[in-house]
C-alpha cells in the first residue's frame, strides 16, 4: 500500500467564517508545518472548519436547526461577493478551489480533473485531518455503539457498519409485518373455519379442495369429476342452478353478513394491545423528572455550539453559577445531551407502538361503522346506540392517548367502560346474527333446498377459504424463505464487521497504548486499547493499577481522557490515512499540565516528524514551548475584526528580535532583555545538563540568571570546554549588563548605546549554543571519536570532555 | 505507514461477489443484492426493501 504523501503549500479563505477577502496562508512548497496562536474568538477554528467545509462540504459545530448553509459565509461580506476555500498541494494537480454559490446554495470546485475527483471523493475523504477538542469529547462519551460507527468512518470500514445496519433493518422489518401476521391470522381462521363449518377437517392444497367438494357435489346427485379449478367452477355453476334463484342469493347475502360480524366480533376487544403498550409507556415516564429533561435536549445542542467557539465562559450562561472553564462545560454538556439523545430514540420507540395501537383502534370503529350500514340496509333491527357508543369511547380512548403522550403524563383509560361497550356490540352482533338466522329460516325453504344452499354454500365458501389459504400459505414461506435468506446474510456482515474491526483494533491498539503511555507517564495505567464489545459494540479499556478500566473515564481524570482521545487520533491518522500526510490539532489540550505539553510535542516530534503538522493554540506559553522545539515551523499569530476580519501576523522565532523592534521604538526593554536571558540561559542549561542546587516544585523554575550564569560557567569549566575563552562568551560575560544581573542591579540604567551592544552580545552568546535551526547543543549528542557535543543537527559543536 | 486493512466498499464488493456467485442464498435474492450494491443502492433501506416486496408478489403469484 503506497504511503499517504499530499501536503499543503497554502491555504487561501475568502469571505469564509472569520475570514474577510483573500485570507492566504503560505506553507511553503515543501508544505511545513506551522504552529498559529490566537486568543479565544480570534478566528482560528476557521482554519479547521475551511479544511473540513472542503473535503466533507459540512462544519460539524455548524450543524443543527438553527444553522444555515450561508452561515459559512463572512458576516461582514458584501452581495455578490465570493465566498471560497482554496487548497494547494505538493501534488499540484490537485490544487482546487471551492467556490459556495449563495444564490443556488450549492458549490463547486474549479479542478475538474479525474485526478483530483479521485483524490476528493476517495482516500481524502475518509483521511483523520483534523482533530479539536468537541471530537475528542464526542467520541470519548460516545456510546459503545456509537463508537462503533465513529472508529468505522474513521477508517473506512462505514459502509460495512451502514449496509448491515439496512440488512438488519429490512429483516427486522419482514419479521414484524403486520402483513405476515395478518396472513398467518387468516390462515389459521380459514383452518378453523374449513374444520368447524365446511369439510370437517383442514383442508390446505387444492388436491384437498378438489377432494372434499367432489364428496359434497355427490349430495346435490352431481357426479363430476373435479379435478381442476375449472371443474369446480363448472360443477359450481350446475350447483347453482339446482337452487331457487332468489332464496339462494338472499341466503348467500345474509350468510355474508354474519361472517363479517363474527369475524369483527372475534377481533373488537383491544385491550390487550392498548394494556401492553401502555405498560411501557408507563415505564418510561415513571420518571418525570428525567423524562422532563427532553426538553432541555434542543438547549443543550445549542449549547454545545456556543461553547465549541467560546471557551473563555466562566460562568453558565443560565444560572450565573462558576464553572471552572468552557471546556469543563463542553464537556458535562455533551455528556448530557448524549443521554438524552438515548431517552429521546426511547421515547421515540413507544411513541411508533402508541400509533400502531391507534391505528388498530381506528380500523375497528371503521369496521364497526360500515357493518352498523350493512345491518341497517337490511333492515334489521338492532341496538344502534350500543354501536355509536363503542365508536365514541374508542374515539375518546385514541384522544386519551394522543394528548397523555403530548403531555407525557399518564394515560388512564376507563377499562370497565370499555369492557362494558365490547361486550355490549358482541351481544349486538350476536342478537343481529339470530335475526338473520330467523330471517334465513323465514325463506320458507324446504329441507331439501335448505341441503342443496348448505351444500352449495359450503363449496363455495371451501373454495374461497381453501384458495385464500393456499394463497397465504405461499405469501408466509415466501416471507419465511426471505427472513431466512437475509438472517444469513446479515450474519455473514456481522461476521464480516466483526472481523474487519477486530483486524482494524489488532492494528490500532498497540499505537492508541504506545502514545496514551508516552502522554502519560504512569506505571500504572497500561494496555490502553479499544475492544469489541457484545454484538456490536467498541470501548476503550485500560488497566487501572491492575483493575481493567472500562469504559476508562470511570477512572481517569479529565487531561488522562483527553490524551487517550488524542492518542486514538493519532494512532487512526498514522494507521488509515491513505492520500494526506498533514493533519490539525485545533486547540486540543484540556486541563493539560506543562509535563503534558511537553510530552505531546516529543510524541509529534517522535512519531509525526515527517508528517506536516498544524497546530492551533490560544496558550502562548504552549506556543512558545512549541516555537522552541520545532523551531523549523512556520509560526502565526492570529487577530480578528469584525472590518477587517481575520489577519494572520508572522510570529518571529526569537524574542531578541522583538525587543530589538522595541528598543529601536524607544521603548525601555531592561527587563526584557533579563527575561529573555533568563529563558535562553534554561533552555542552555537544560540541554547542557548543567548541575543547579536542588529545589523543590515552581522554585526549581524560577532560578535566575545571576544563578544559572555562575552554574553554566563552572559546567564548561569542568568538561574543559573551549567556549569559556570564545570573545563572544567572554563579551557577555564581562558586560556592565551580566555585571549587574549578577548584582541584581536594576539594568534600566544602560543608556540606549549600551543596551543595542548588549543585544547583539546576547545574540552572538546565544549562537555559540544555538544553530540556525533554533536547535540547542546537547550533551545527548556526543560526536563520535571526539571530545565533543554537538546540536541535534550537527551543524555547531563545542568541546566537552 | 499504512497496513494492509482494504476500504469498506472494497470489503462489500468482495463478499456481494461472493455470494453472487455461491449457492448461500436464492438466486433471485443474490442477484438482486449484487445489483442493488453495484448501483449503490445498498445504503438505504427504501429499495432493499421494495425489492423484496417485489420477490414476494412475484414468488406468491407464481
Amino acid at each position: 500500500m503506497s504511503e499517504p504523501e499530499v501536503k499543503l503549500t497554502s491555504i487561501v479563505l475568502n469571505n469564509f467564517r472569520g475570514a474577510k477577502s483573500s485570507l492566504p496562508l503560505d506553507l511553503s512548497r515543501d508544505g511545513r508545518s506551522c504552529a498559529i496562536y490566537g486568543d479565544n474568538g480570534e478566528g482560528k477554528s476557521t482554519i479547521t472548519q475551511a479544511i473540513e467545509w472542503f473535503y466533507k462540504d459540512t462544519i460539524a459545530a455548524l450543524k443543527g436547526e438553527m444553522f444555515d448553509d450561508k452561515d459559512i459565509v463572512n458576516v461582514a461580506a458584501q452581495p455578490g461577493e465570493a465566498t471560497t476555500v482554496g487548497l494547494f498541494f505538493t501534488k499540484t494537480d490537485l490544487n482546487a478551489t471551492k467556490t459556495f454559490e449563495e444564490g443556488r446554495r450549492r458549490t463547486t470546485f474549479d479542478n475538474r480533473r479525474q485526478g483530483f475527483i479521485t483524490y476528493h471523493e476517495g482516500d481524502a475523504q475518509n483521511d483523520r485531518i483534523y482533530l479539536d477538542q468537541r471530537t475528542i469529547a464526542n467520541f470519548i462519551w460516545d456510546s459503545k455503539g456509537e463508537k462503533r460507527k465513529e472508529l468505522a468512518k474513521i477508517v473506512g470500514l462505514e459502509d460495512i457498519v451502514t449496509v448491515k445496519s439496512v440488512i438488519s433493518s429490512a429483516l427486522n422489518e419482514l419479521e414484524r409485518s403486520p402483513r405476515l401476521r395478518d396472513l398467518a391470522t387468516r390462515l389459521q381462521y380459514n383452518q378453523g373455519q374449513l374444520t368447524s363449518e365446511v369439510f370437517g377437517e383442514a383442508v390446505a392444497t387444492l388436491g384437498g379442495l378438489f377432494e372434499q367438494s367432489s364428496k359434497l357435489l355427490k349430495r346435490l346427485s352431481i357426479d363430476d369429476r373435479v379435478e381442476s379449478l375449472e371443474d369446480l367452477e363448472k360443477a359450481l355453476r350446475k350447483a347453482l342452478q339446482t337452487l331457487p334463484a332468489d332464496k339462494a342469493s338472499e341466503k348467500i347475502a345474509l350468510e355474508s353478513i354474519k361472517k363479517e360480524l363474527s369475524q369483527i366480533s372475534d377481533s373488537i376487544d383491544f385491550s390487550v394491545d392498548v394494556d401492553t403498550c401502555l405498560a411501557s409507556y408507563e415505564t418510561l415516564i415513571r420518571d418525570k423528572e428525567h423524562l422532563a429533561q427532553i426538553n432541555l435536549y434542543d438547549l443543550l445542542k445549542q449549547a454545545e455550539k456556543v461553547l465549541e467557539h467560546d471557551h473563555t465562559i466562566k460562568n453558565c450562561p443560565l444560572c450565573e453559577q462558576t464553572i471552572g472553564s468552557g471546556e469543563v462545560l463542553l464537556s458535562s454538556v455533551i455528556e448530557r445531551y448524549k443521554k438524552l439523545s438515548e431517552l429521546k430514540t426511547q421515547l421515540q420507540g413507544v411513541q411508533t407502538s402508541l400509533q400502531t395501537v391507534i391505528s388498530g383502534l381506528q380500523s375497528r370503529t371503521a369496521q364497526v361503522n360500515t357493518a352498523k350500514d350493512k345491518i341497517n340496509e337490511r333492515k334489521i333491527s338492532f341496538n344502534e346506540e350500543a354501536l355509536k357508543n363503542f365508536v365514541q369511547i374508542v374515539e375518546a380512548a385514541i384522544s386519551k392517548m394522543q394528548e397523555g403522550f403530548e403531555k407525557k403524563s399518564t394515560i388512564t383509560l376507563d377499562k370497565s367502560a370499555i369492557t362494558e361497550v365490547v361486550k355490549k356490540v358482541k351481544g349486538v352482533f350476536l342478537s343481529v346474527v339470530e335475526t338473520i338466522d330467523k330471517q334465513i329460516a323465514r325463506l320458507s325453504l324446504s329441507s331439501e333446498e335448505r341441503e342443496k344452499l348448505d351444500v352449495y354454500n359450503k363449496l363455495t365458501i371451501g373454495k374461497n377459504l381453501v384458495l385464500e389459504s393456499i394463497s397465504a400459505a405461499k405469501e408466509i414461506a415466501a416471507f419465511r424463505g426471505q427472513i431466512k435468506e437475509m438472517s444469513i446474510v446479515e450474519s455473514d456482515l456481522l461476521q464480516l464487521q466483526k472481523d474487519t474491526l477486530q483486524k482494524v483494533l489488532d492494528i490500532i491498539s498497540d499505537d492508541v497504548n504506545k502514545y496514551f503511555h508516552a502522554l502519560n507517564k504512569k506505571d500504572g495505567l497500561k494496555e490502553a486499547k479499544l475492544e469489541l464489545v457484545g454484538e456490536e459494540g467498541v470501548e476503550f479499556s485500560l488497566m487501572f493499577y491492575g483493575s481493567k478500566a472500562v469504559p476508562p473515564r470511570k477512572f481517569l481524570s479529565e487531561s488522562q481522557i483527553n490524551s487517550l482521545g488524542i492518542a486514538f487520533f493519532l494512532a487512526a491518522v498514522k494507521h488509515f490515512n491513505k492520500a494526506n500526510r498533514f493533519f490539525v490539532l485545533d486547540d486540543v489540550l484540556l486541563s493539560f499540565d506543562r509535563n503534558y505539553r511537553v510530552r505531546l510535542l516529543d510524541l509529534l516530534y517522535a512519531e509525526f516528524f515527517d508528517y506536516q503538522i498544524i497546530l492551533l493554540t490560544h496558550e502562548e506559553y504552549w506556543f512558545d514551548m512549541i516555537k522552541k522545539k520545532f523551531p523549523d515551523w512556520i509560526f502565526k499569530e492570529v487577530k480578528w475584526k469584525y472590518e477587517d476580519g481575520i489577519t494572520f501576523k508572522d510570529s518571529k522565532l526569537d524574542g531578541l528580535d522583538e525587543i530589538r523592534a522595541k528598543q529601536a521604538r524607544g521603548d525601555s526593554v531592561g527587563n526584557d532583555l533579563r527575561s529573555y536571558l533568563e529563558g535562553l540561559l534554561k533552555d542552555i542549561c537544560l540541554s547542557l545538563e548543567v548541575r543547579v542546587p536542588f529545589r523543590l516544585g515552581i522554585d526549581n523554575e524560577r532560578r535566575m540568571a545571576g544563578e544559572l550564569f555562575p552554574a553554566l560557567k563552572s559546567a564548561l569549566k569542568e568538561h574543559r570546554s573551549n567556549v569559556k575563552d570564545v570573545s563572544a562568551y567572554k563579551d557577555l560575560e564581562m558586560s556592565a549588563f551580566v555585571a549587574n544581573i549578577i548584582s541584581h542591579h536594576n539594568p534600566d540604567m544602560q543608556s540606549d548605546g549600551d543596551t543595542a551592544e548588549t543585544i547583539d552580545k546576547i545574540a552572538k552568546f546565544r549562537d555559540i549554543f544555538r544553530c540556525a535551526k533554533g536547535r540547542f547543543i546537547s550533551r545527548a549528542k556526543e560526536v563520535p571519536g571526539k571530545k565533543q557535543i554537538a546540536c541535534k543537527c550537527g551543524c555547531i559543536v563545542i568541546e566537552w570532555a | 505507514m499504512g497496513n494492509d486493512l482494504k476500504r469498506g466498499d472494497k470489503i462489500l464488493t468482495d463478499y456481494f461477489e461472493r455470494l453472487h456467485t455461491d449457492g448461500k442464498i436464492s438466486k433471485e435474492l443474490r442477484e438482486k443484492l449484487h445489483e442493488l450494491w453495484n448501483q449503490n443502492k445498498l445504503k438505504t433501506k427504501t429499495h432493499i426493501t421494495n425489492a423484496l416486496d417485489s420477490m414476494r408478489e412475484q414468488q406468491t403469484d407464481e
